[in-house]
């Protein structure tokens, strides 16, 4: 017999795309489609049991097992160092890191230590260091489109969708940094001790994914 | 910065307070534990907490230096609290050569030091026990460790456990032929650890190289290369490498030893698990308990760290963590352990202590503060114990459970709690 395994899910959109791709491969929880004031979810088949919490926290819950396995952006991925196998990507939640500013800005061609305004430190600390040069990092919460627009700084490192926001904002992108997209991650721990039931999961929704992935979810 | 009265009661990032209960199932696992290393013949060392910073930031293996709690001595030189007890050990032994005799077994339980981030749950003072066998480059001695890890993990009433063992020479040779720089190497590691199939094709497409079709199909299927020995028999056909293949035989041998002695259930394989790849130079393994998210133990074959010493000498190894084990026993002891009521008439307050006393090793007992004995069977149906012993007579002392009562003599109430 299998055990259960308990899944974190990102919640808000994330989690309405994990859902749609779990029905596909035949995972249903009419629990989780219709939330009352339950905080743990079954599968209709109690062999899974689902938790929604913010995207760091699903990192936080895989990594001390606390979930067995979590669906996550990889922008959350990439800010925070933590340690469980990172073993699909789903393809969907698909944007991109990039650097954008105002049109005035010049991200090569002055010696002034440029000040970036980010929610992503690390990943826009990172980004600088990889190009050897060395800029103020201020964390800014929300609505970081308005930084360079005040003059708070000189360019902005966010996650980019359509571009849209930037426009109406009259920012462009000076720089992608790169491309990010939903993924799973597992349990180094579970992996191990529920090894039959994890891989027939990762392995349905990598069959999922490589035959109609592309087609249905776009 | 706490400051005042009330920042006198917290303690710093990290570190914990261990009370009773706790604190006696921590000591207790560590005695097992100790008990288990004396048992196979290993010899204990202590060595002091603070030691130089360059012990462990020489050579090239150096831990790194944001993770080591630092101070200054008298004289200026930088000391840190031990964040590791192998290094200690090869110090010891390699000062001593001449003293002793090899292979030696040596083993410790002692508090080590790391500066983890804040706020992620991680422990920055925990102890560890752990194991070195020094100057035995046999599989003997490998498999000397796997057997000292189960039988602890045993030993502490753990039935659902593995020990997962892989081999370094398997992805060194894999990757001996790709030619990456420090900076690849670390990325492609990274990449197979985390068992991230796909990060690793986009790595081979964005590195300009002639790949054989062979080495790119090894690598890409490298994250699924784990579980039971089939998998060796799969990695065969996908490998022509001479190391490679002496790397599977190793795994193949030491698992057929460990499986003569009946434990190969406890066993399974991860080709791979990398751990750190220019440190351990043979066999790697890790430890998993069910019901706990970490690793509980690891280890391996490291050869080449006492030549930062200066000398040659073999060495294999493990340390387990003492603290996640000690909290999951804990747990389940807290879980396990039935709880008594003892409720008794004012003239058997002598009779209601002496059991009190006797039963309280086994069973949680508490003595019932309430005089009628209806609002104790109120109290008893709410606290939700498991028994409740009712004296208000030698003869008929009755024993109530959640489904059935029985009366015995006072004289058999003991009997019947430890006889079960």
């Amino acid at each position: 017999m299998l055990g259960v395994v308990r899944m974190a899910l990102t919640k808000g959109r994330l989690e309405k795309e994990s859902i749609k791709m779990f029905k596909r491969i035949g995972i249903n929880s009419e629990e989780l489609e219709n939330k009352g004031r339950k905080i743990i979810f079954k599968s209709d088949d109690n062999t899974l049991e689902f938790i929604l919490v913010k995207a760091k926290d699903v990192l936080t819950y895989v990594e001390h097992g606390a979930a067995d396995m979590g669906i996550v952006g990889k922008d959350t991925i990439l800010e925070e160092t933590r340690d469980f196998y990172e073993v699909l990507d789903l393809k969907v939640g698909e944007c991109r890191f990039a650097l954008a500013s105002t049109p005035e800005f010049k991200l090569d061609g002055s010696y002034k230590r440029k000040k970036i305004g980010t929610k992503y430190p690390n990943v826009a600390r990172k980004y600088f260091v990889d190009r050897g040069e060395d800029v103020e990092i201020i964390r800014i919460e929300g609505s970081v489109e308005i930084a360079p627009i005040l003059g708070l700084t000189d360019a902005i490192v966010d996650i980019v969708e359509t571009g849209r926001t930037l426009k109406e904002n009259g920012l462009i992108i000076v720089d992608e940094i790169c491309d990010v997209s939903a993924r799973m991650i597992v349990n180094k721990a579970s992996m191990k001790m529920k090894k039959d039931h994890i891989s027939s999961i990762i392995k349905r929704l990598e069959d999922y994914l490589n035959n109609y992935g592309e087609e249905t979810l776009g | 910065m706490m400051k005042g009265i009330m920042g006198m009661r917290v303690t710093t990032d990290g570190v914990r307070d261990v009370l009773f209960s706790e604190a006696r199932e921590k000591k207790r696992v560590e005695f097992a534990i100790r008990n288990v290393f004396k048992k196979r013949g290993y010899d204990e060392i202590i060595s002091p907490t603070l030691e130089f910073y360059n012990l462990f930031n020489q050579g090239a293996w150096p831990i790194r230096e944001e993770v080591m709690y630092k101070l200054l001595d008298r004289k200026g030189n930088i000391l840190v609290l031990r964040p590791d007890m192998t290094l200690p050990i090869a110090r010891i032994i390699s000062s001593r050569m001449k003293s002793i005799i090899t292979p030696t077994k040596v083993f410790y339980t002692c508090n080590v030091y790391r500066i983890n981030e804040s706020l992620k749950g991680k422990l920055n003072e925990f102890t560890q026990g752990g194991i070195e066998i020094v100057g035995s480059s046999s599989i003997k001695a490998d498999v000397e460790v796997i057997v000292t890890a189960i039988n602890i993990l045993k030993e502490l009433g753990f039935s659902e456990f593995k020990i997962e063992i892989g081999h370094s020479g398997f992805y060194r040779s894999i990757t001996k032929k790709l030619n990456l720089n420090k900076e690849q190497e670390k990325e492609l590691k990274e990449l197979v650890e985390n068992k991230n199939s796909l990060g690793i094709r986009n790595f081979l497409k964005n590195i300009p190289m002639n790949l054989e079709d062979k080495q790119i199909n090894l690598l890409t299927k490298l994250p699924n290369l784990f579980g039971n020995m089939d998998i060796i028999n799969d990695a065969e056909g996908l490998i022509e490498d001479k190391d490679g293949l002496d790397a599977l035989e190793e795994i193949k041998n030491i698992y057929g030893l460990v499986d003569s002695l009946g434990l190969s259930k406890y066993l399974s394989i991860d080709l791979g698990m990398i751990q750190d790849i220019s440190y351990y130079t043979g066999l790697v393994l890790k430890g998993y308990v069910d019901n706990l998210g970490e690793i509980v133990l690891s280890g391996g074959r490291y050869d080449k760290l006492f030549e930062t010493f200066g000398e040659k000498m073999p060495a294999t190894g493990m340390a387990i963590n003492i603290d996640s084990l000690a909290q999951l026993v804990h747990e389940e002891s807290k879980n396990k352990r039935k709880k008594i009521l003892i409720w008794y008439e004012s003239d058997f307050m002598k009779e209601g202590n002496h059991l009190y006393e006797e039963l309280g090793d086994i069973y949680k007992v508490e003595l019932c503060l309430l005089d009628s004995k209806e609002d104790c069977i109120k109290y008893f149906n709410e606290k939700s114990h498991d028994y409740l012993i009712e004296i208000n007579s030698l003869d008929k002392v009755n024993i109530r459970g959640s489904e059935e009562n029985i009366e015995v003599h006072y004289d058999k109430v003991i009997n019947f709690f430890k006889g079960e």
